[in-house]
């Protein structure tokens, strides 16, 4: 039998001092698509479907004015409600909404709704980018080898941005917003821990939103996940993207609570880096396959000065910046008090 | 006759047994001496049924053999992309390839592009030759093997199949038969087309893709070409759908998608086309095998480790 941590000393500084209770009250719904956990003032929703059918990518495509992904989680998403007042949360339904409720949420159409279209959309937004054949494609187009009776267009029809390189960072309603903030940052020790009680995972999920193989040119790849431990909850929404022979962004959004606190720190960074750059640092020169895992590329690019395609107007998504969102109280006075009361319930 | 036991071998592949390395040599060797022998554009005829992306799900194809009929009893024309993405890419093409091998007449296999030394370097059937074999050698024998598969089949020389779609480099069948076929898949001309191009319902002709390279094609280049061929439809897969199957341009061309629940995460559906005598097609819709929850990814991951993400 496990023994519980002796009553807490302090914890380390760099850790807030917000809910110690390892034991908070929760619990767990889990229907094949819709994966629940109510926990303190939180309800923190997954939903996982197909991919859109036909007719839903006609209509989504004429809304967003975009030629979709070739698999579009259309109708997944990841929300988190917060109610101010602790006593409604229990009892009332997703549906009913507190006015004072704050409600944070990812999903495939809005970070569809992110990706740059229209003529012109790369002197506009910047961060146009084509396919490593892209330059051959153009000479020969221009020189037309085709004599047909149906000359070739040289320029694409619908311009978008076919790398869907949106710079979401998630949607939130409700009284409150993210502010920057020059003094929050992640508390990456504390989420870096392990402790199999204090950090165990009550509720974990990865929510795919999109995906695209860019017709085997490489992928750009939108997922959510999400950890909730006693504490605390963690977000990391990614965006990956690979161009062959061209390029690699990442996109990643952070977002963190820590229970019976204030503020939800939201951290929004972007890089991007050549692909040769990243390539040269393959094991085995003749397997290609680490430049599909997110996390391999990630740690190489951390490791490399991040290099902007030079060409054209950079890409939006890069930097890197904190926000906090501060959470609204029901008694108007705010304080650590009630919050550490919800999860303890 | 082959110095070995094809019926064995494909028993044994059924079972999902992987086949040895020299074996594996042989096979591919005799096999290349059978597809060199076909033109780029094989005629067939009726019944035959069209099975369209597979990506290395070996146990979708085994459902599609116990839903369409086993071969040879079922006529058999695959439109390419056998491997890559799914974790069984080397089971798939090595039964694929010894019904080809086995019943050279009812087993039809087109190229599609992932049967390409530099896509599956990338997408997964390279690393799994390595993790299968510990050496690069087998997958050295199918892409050698894959630079002699035909690139086009003509069914009852009324509906034209191809994996992608149309080129505007081709306007006659008799284009595609000049094309010099035996070599890794070029990156721009009409063989690159073929395996790569796809239909746009919004357009009327060909149009480059915005990504640079690469073509769409429109209802009245469909229209143009069939009746230039005096053919009625084309049929091709390389395209996901939900439903498993789309048909455009006023029943002219469909895109048939044989990989249900594809990457194991899509939920979506699949299909295969039987064309019977007469011309008419029916999509046999069917959704992804059981066996997958018991020998898929959930199997292969390492799930506490992932949910520690930062």
């Amino acid at each position: 039998m496990t023994s519980l941590p002796p009553p807490q000393t302090p914890a380390p500084a760099s850790f807030p001092s917000t809910s110690n209770n390892p034991n908070p009250h929760y619990s767990i719904n889990k229907t094949p698509n819709v994966h629940t956990i109510k926990i303190g003032q939180w309800e923190i929703e997954t939903i996982k479907k197909p991919i859109l059918n036909g007719k839903e990518i006609d209509v989504a495509e004429k809304s967003l004015n975009l030629p979709l992904p070739e698999m579009t989680f259309g109708n997944n998403s990841l929300s988190l409600s917060y109610s101010p007042s602790p006593s409604s949360s229990s009892s009332s339904t997703s549906n009913d909404k507190d006015e004072n409720g704050v409600q944070l949420r990812f999903d495939s159409i809005q970070a569809l709704s992110g990706v740059a279209t229209g003529e012109g959309w790369e002197e506009r937004v910047g961060g146009g980018v084509k396919v490593s054949m892209a330059e051959k494609w153009s000479s020969k187009s221009s020189s037309n080898s085709f004599s047909g009776d149906s000359p070739i267009p040289t320029k694409p029809v619908k311009p978008h941005d076919w790398t869907f390189s949106t710079c979401y960072s998630g949607s939130v309603s409700g009284p409150s917003s993210f502010k920057p903030s020059p003094t929050h940052s992640l508390p990456l020790p504390l989420l870096a821990r392990q402790d199999p009680i204090l950090d165990r995972i009550l509720f974990y999920d990865d929510v795919p939103l999109f995906e695209d193989e860019l017709h085997d040119n490489g992928e750009s790849i939108l997922n959510v996940r999400i950890r909730v431990m006693p504490h605390s909850f963690f977000i990391l929404s990614r965006l990956f993207l690979r161009v062959d022979n061209v390029l690699f962004r990442i996109h990643d959004v952070r977002v963190y609570h820590a229970f019976g606190s204030d503020d939800i720190v939201r951290e929004v960074s972007g890089m991007e880096v050549g692909y040769d750059q990243v390539k040269r640092h393959l094991e085995k020169p003749s397997d290609l396959s680490p430049l599909t895992d997110p996390n391999w590329v990630y740690q190489k690019m951390l490791s490399l000065p991040s290099a902007p395609n030079q060409n054209g107007k950079p890409w939006p998504g890069l930097g890197k910046r904190v926000e906090v969102l501060r959470l609204p109280r029901s008694d108007g006075l705010g304080g650590i008090k009630d919050g550490l009361e919800s999860v303890k319930i | 006759m082959a110095p070995f036991d094809l019926d064995a071998c494909i028993d044994r592949l059924r079972d999902k047994q992987l086949l040895g390395e020299a074996l594996l040599r042989e096979i591919c060797e005799k096999t290349k001496e059978v597809l060199m022998r076909e033109s780029n554009v094989v005629h067939v005829a009726s019944p035959i049924t069209v099975v369209g992306d597979i990506h290395g799900q070996f146990h979708d194809l085994i459902e599609i053999f116990r839903i369409g009929g086993s071969a040879p009893h079922t006529n058999y024309l695959f439109l390419g992309d056998y491997v890559d993405r799914g974790l069984h890419s080397v089971e798939t093409i090595s039964l694929l390839t010894c019904l080809k091998l086995r019943y050279p007449e009812r087993i039809h296999l087109i190229r599609g592009n992932h049967e390409s030394r530099a896509v599956t370097q990338t997408y997964g059937f390279y690393l799994e030759c390595t993790r299968k074999y510990g050496s690069p050698a087998v997958w050295q024998y199918f892409t050698d093997m894959f630079d002699f598969l035909t690139l086009s089949v003509v069914i009852d020389n009324a509906i034209f199949c191809v994996h992608g779609g149309l080129s505007p480099s081709i306007h006659h069948i008799d284009q595609i038969k000049i094309i010099d076929r035996f070599r890794e898949i070029p990156h721009e001309g009409p063989m690159a087309d073929l395996v790569w191009s796809d239909p746009d319902p919004e357009k009327e002709d060909f149009a480059i893709s915005p990504r640079g390279a690469g073509y769409t094609f429109g209802a009245s280049i469909v229209k143009k070409f069939l009746n230039l061929n005096g053919m009625n439809h084309v049929l091709r897969a390389h395209q996901l759908c939900m439903e498993g199957y789309s048909v455009l341009y006023n029943d002219q061309l469909s895109t048939v998608w044989s990989a249900p629940n594809y990457c194991y995460r899509c939920g979506n559906m699949a299909s295969i086309l039987e064309v019977s005598p007469g011309g008419r097609r029916y999509f046999n819709v069917f959704s992804a095998a059981p066996e997958n929850e018991r020998d898929g990814p959930n199997q292969q991951q390492q799930v506490k480790a992932i949910e520690y993400f930062l």
